[in-house]
């Protein structure tokens, strides 16, 4: 197809690479930045993955030293901050950021740029906190104190290593970029639907993604101050968390899960709008109460923000506040129990077919329901205290955050993998790693119940044989190895497919939302051209009409004018450089208590390459190419 | 009369530019910031380990000099974003500098307070005192030296032509930014200045 | 970034009178006689709780007074004062919660 890059106005030329590392480094194009994010983070969800192998193996049995206790403490504590920050997160992301667009019939993102500066903030920040496994795996120097960062194990008097430095500023840069890709998606989502979408015919996974990046918005400065706090402490002899000074230790695990519950939230909600998306399609009928959804969505966001304290019961906050969570905690079953009975309703009656993405999608159902249930369980303020600290809430996040959130990962991989890749993920393998997957996870997780209320404690790194718990910490590990064969098996599927030629339909699976419209693998300009949507669900409506109905009225298409061009935004490399910058500061800054000269000099080198970034930013020019899109859609 | 009228305008559900709209959310997302650092100082007031105390170090009248500077930066501000939405636009350029400059006073104050109490013995170290006070007020005037960055930019950004309506939009999303940034400072002057002397 | 879409309103500003400098500068006069008003309150004694609101209500009128003419909420569209609302309500909501739950 043509091109003509436009002629840019700013200091620097803007970069025009199509192919390449360097097109890759300097994109702008949201799929690009999609497809990056989802490799990126299956890669550290395999690190993820090798620090819980390791976890299992040094806990199949009592007594063992696989590991040491130090070693034993990094790696509980970097395989949650690696599966929550470096993994779930980012897959999640990858989703949002090639399907948002897609969904709402748009080019890019509103702030294509800052997209991208969202991915590299994030894979520098996921190289930083991982540096100290250089230094040594019990040597102090990897993040060591959970993942939760209590006050004040985390204060240079307990923690005198690295690790609670690397662990804070790392989840600083971390943060930085998922905020404002929180902004990003809100103003796109506001500002940039096709023309008759109005937000109650968005598809739901665009409606979850809006709630997910308010909660982001709002729920990211609260760690923000707490990480900074910790960093005053730790790097300038701050008293933020000093009891000797007269500090609270709890005001860290306030201001902690004040970020902390959003967080789970952030976790889930666009993970059930990926089945959402996944269940009306191969059900073939519409989600059933849209409206109800919605509003269910938007509820649990809202309500997020209420029951933070409930991760605190036993802190001793005295039974009125204990009371107040236990209440707003239970509130918030309600909404999620809702959209369970939506999701079954919408298979009831419908012809359902047994895909991949569906299997996964009817397991999400079954396994989240088992976690919310013991989340249900844990809100009891009293039973809580039994249940906390204990292999019961272990349980409880493995089946949220798998059974949940990887499950529709999973299924969204099989489902979007011909629109993103060109090319359909082998089926049969598909249904093979999900039954590995479906039956390692429960196997390995299901257990962790048991061990719980036998009075298992978390983070410990052996166990006596006399206390009963062998069988299940052997049943559980071998859990993991059937767990490890689905995940190699999806490994396998991945690189056997993307040997077979680019050649999937537009549309496999009969969809309902507009990223199916366009070819597979989609356009880099999307849409040839923008269509107007009348109903929700345009697209099903256009291909299958209901009595009386005209396929016009679900989805048209304006008249191709002579003048057909489509503005490409402009590529750069400044995003990867405001990434950069900060991420100099804070290996400087790291160095700062132990006085290495070096340190001083690389915080301010990061200060001014982030200077030099926000400039050439700011005076870059539009830059952006002019593109003539094939014949079609 | 004319307003600022980007050619690179894009055509919005909402009617509001991308950047207006980003830039809203982003200063909702900086309120709860700032008020979970006004917290930290809130649940320690009254830590001061035998150091010196609030009372000890205030000067009120001072404080209110520069608090008037920087309300009245403000003023400038917007005088800047009208001129150069009328597209006047060197008085663009002149208030944008004023703000810039009354901004620098203002920070010429902080850093005499700051250093004057860290004469009398008030570090960030030396109590919760003085941990919450650096901390906070020193991030608000991290805040404001940002923005003068930002203004300095905008000049050079007009150094040819001024800053008029084709730049109106830039200078409009500078001033929210500098706005904001007063707003801030209105709360903390009250929650750690004045409310100190109440009896 | 040119999305061919013409949904909406194109509107800049609500149709009616647009402040002027003069506006601005009145607006910037009350804000100074509040602000003289805060630093009188330092020679004020003996009203307690009193002055406490007192303190509260002139600074939420200066925050009101900024926001609205300076940041132009008051002539913009809704939805960006609602957006601000949001955060500061939380923000004080938050501020209040964590203030006042036990953090012995």
């Amino acid at each position: 197809m043509a091109t003509a890059a436009v002629k840019t106005l700013g200091v620097l030329p803007r970069p025009t690479a199509q192919t390449g590392f360097w097109s890759w480094v300097t994109t702008v194009d949201h799929k690009r930045i999609g497809i990056m994010y989802g490799i990126t983070a299956f890669l550290f969800f395999l690190v993820g993955g090798l620090e819980a192998f390791l976890i299992r193996l040094q806990l199949m049995k009592p007594g063992l030293e696989v590991v040491g206790a130090s070693t034993f403490n990094a790696l509980f504590t970097m395989h949650a901050t690696t599966m929550i920050f470096l993994a779930i997160m980012p897959l999640l992301a990858a989703f949002m950021n090639f399907l948002l667009p897609l969904m709402i019939g748009a080019r890019d993102v509103a702030f294509p740029r800052l997209n991208a500066f969202s991915y590299w903030s994030y894979l520098f920040g996921g190289i930083f906190i991982n540096t100290g496994w250089v230094m040594g795996a019990g040597s102090g120097s990897v993040p060591n104190s959970g993942w939760f960062g209590y006050a004040n194990l985390t204060s240079v008097k307990f923690s005198a290593g690295l690790g609670p430095d690397f662990w804070t500023l790392g989840l600083l840069l971390l943060g930085v970029g998922t905020l404002v890709s929180g902004f990003n998606f809100i103003v796109t989502i506001l500002n940039m639907r096709a023309p008759g979408m109005s937000l109650m015919k968005m598809p739901i996974f665009v409606w979850t993604t809006l709630v997910t990046s308010v909660l982001v918005i709002f729920s990211f400065p609260a760690i923000t101050v707490a990480l900074l706090m910790l960093l005053f402490d730790r790097t300038f002899a701050a008293n933020f968390f000093n009891v000797e000074m007269g500090a609270s230790v709890v005001f860290w695990q306030h201001l902690f899960w004040t970020f902390g519950h959003p967080e789970v939230y952030i976790l889930i909600l666009p993970a059930m709008g990926i089945v959402s998306e996944i269940l009306p399609t191969f059900s073939r009928k519409p989600l059933f109460g849209y409206s109800v959804m919605v509003f269910s969505t938007a509820l649990i966001g809202f309500l997020g923000f209420t029951v933070w304290s409930h991760h605190m019961f036993a802190v001793g906050m005295g039974p009125v506040v204990n009371t107040i969570f236990s209440l707003t905690t239970m509130m918030i079953a309600v909404p999620t129990g809702v959209k369970i009975f939506n999701w079954l309703s919408t298979m009831w009656n419908g012809q359902v077919k047994l895909t991949t993405a569906m299997l996964y999608a009817i397991g999400f159902i079954m396994c989240f329901t088992i976690g919310g249930l013991s989340g249900f369980m844990h809100a009891s303020a009293p039973s809580n205290t039994q249940q906390t600290d204990t292999y019961f809430i272990v349980a409880h996040i493995h089946y949220v955050l798998i059974g949940g959130s990887i499950f529709a990962i999973f299924g969204g991989i099989y489902y979007w993998f011909p629109k993103m890749f060109g090319r359909l993920l082998s089926e049969k393998l598909g249904k093979l790693s999900f039954w590995l997957v479906f039956i390692g996870f429960n196997t390995f997780a299901f257990p962790f119940h048991f061990l719980g209320l036998m009075g298992m404690p978390r983070r410990q790194y052996t166990y006596d044989s006399s206390m009963g718990w062998d069988f299940w910490n052997l049943v559980s590990t071998i859990g993991v190895f059937i767990l490890t064969a689905g995940i190699l098996t999806i490994i396998y599927n991945f690189v056997q497919t993307m040997r077979k030629p680019a050649d999937a339909p537009a549309d496999p699976w009969d969809g309902r939302t507009l990223e199916w419209t366009i070819p597979s693998p989609a356009p880099v300009y999307n849409f040839a051209q923008i269509p107007q949507v009348g109903l929700r669900d345009a697209f099903w409506f256009a291909k299958h009409p209901e009595k009386g109905q005209k396929a016009a009225d679900s989805l048209s298409y304006p008249e191709r004018s002579q003048q057909s061009l489509i503005h490409m935004p402009g590529q750069s490399y400044m995003p990867a450089l405001l990434a950069l910058g900060p991420t100099i500061l804070a290996y400087g800054l790291l160095y700062m208590r132990s006085g290495k000269p070096f340190a001083m000099p690389a915080a301010i080198l990061g200060v001014l390459l982030t200077l030099l970034g926000f400039w050439g930013w700011a005076f870059e020019g539009e830059g952006g190419t002019m593109i003539e899109p094939e014949e079609g859609r | 009369m004319a307003h600022g009228h980007d050619p690179h305008a894009q055509v919005t559900n909402t009617g509001i530019d991308n950047r207006k709209l980003g830039f809203w959310l982003f200063l909702s997302s900086e309120s709860v910031f700032f008020a979970c650092l006004i917290v930290g100082y809130l649940v320690y007031h009254g830590s001061n380990s035998g150091g010196p105390t609030p009372r000890d170090l205030f000067n009120i009248p001072l404080t209110t000099i520069s608090t008037f500077v920087l309300l009245m930066s403000s003023l400038a501000m917007v005088l800047g974003v009208n001129s150069a939405q009328r597209g006047e636009n060197r008085k663009g350029m002149l208030w944008t500098a004023i703000t810039a400059a009354m901004g620098l006073v203002f920070l010429g104050f902080q850093v005499y307070e700051f250093s004057h109490f860290a004469h009398e013995g008030l570090t960030l170290s030396s109590s919760l005192f003085g941990t919450t006070f650096y901390v906070l007020t020193g991030f608000h005037g991290a805040h404001v030296a940002v923005g003068v960055i930002w203004l300095l930019s905008l000049l050079f950004y007009g150094r040819k032509g001024g800053l008029g309506a084709d730049k109106a939009d830039d200078v409009e999303v500078a001033g929210l930014y500098w706005h904001f940034v007063d707003i801030v400072w209105i709360v903390l002057f009250t929650v750690i200045y004045l409310v100190e002397f109440v009896s | 970034m040119k999305p061919e879409i013409h949904g909406g309103a194109q509107a800049h500003v609500k149709a009616h009178a647009h402040p002027t400098a003069k506006t601005f500068v009145s607006i910037g006069l009350v804000l100074a006689v509040i602000t003289a008003l805060e630093f009188g309150t330092y020679y004020v004694a003996g009203w307690g709780t009193l002055m406490y609101i007192t303190l509260a209500v002139l600074s939420v009128v200066k925050f009101w007074l900024v926001g609205s003419y300076f940041m132009h909420l008051r002539y913009e569209q809704r939805i960006l004062a609602g957006i601000f609302a949001v955060g500061v309500i939380l923000a004080t909501l938050m501020t209040i919660a964590l203030k006042y739950v036990n953090l012995a």
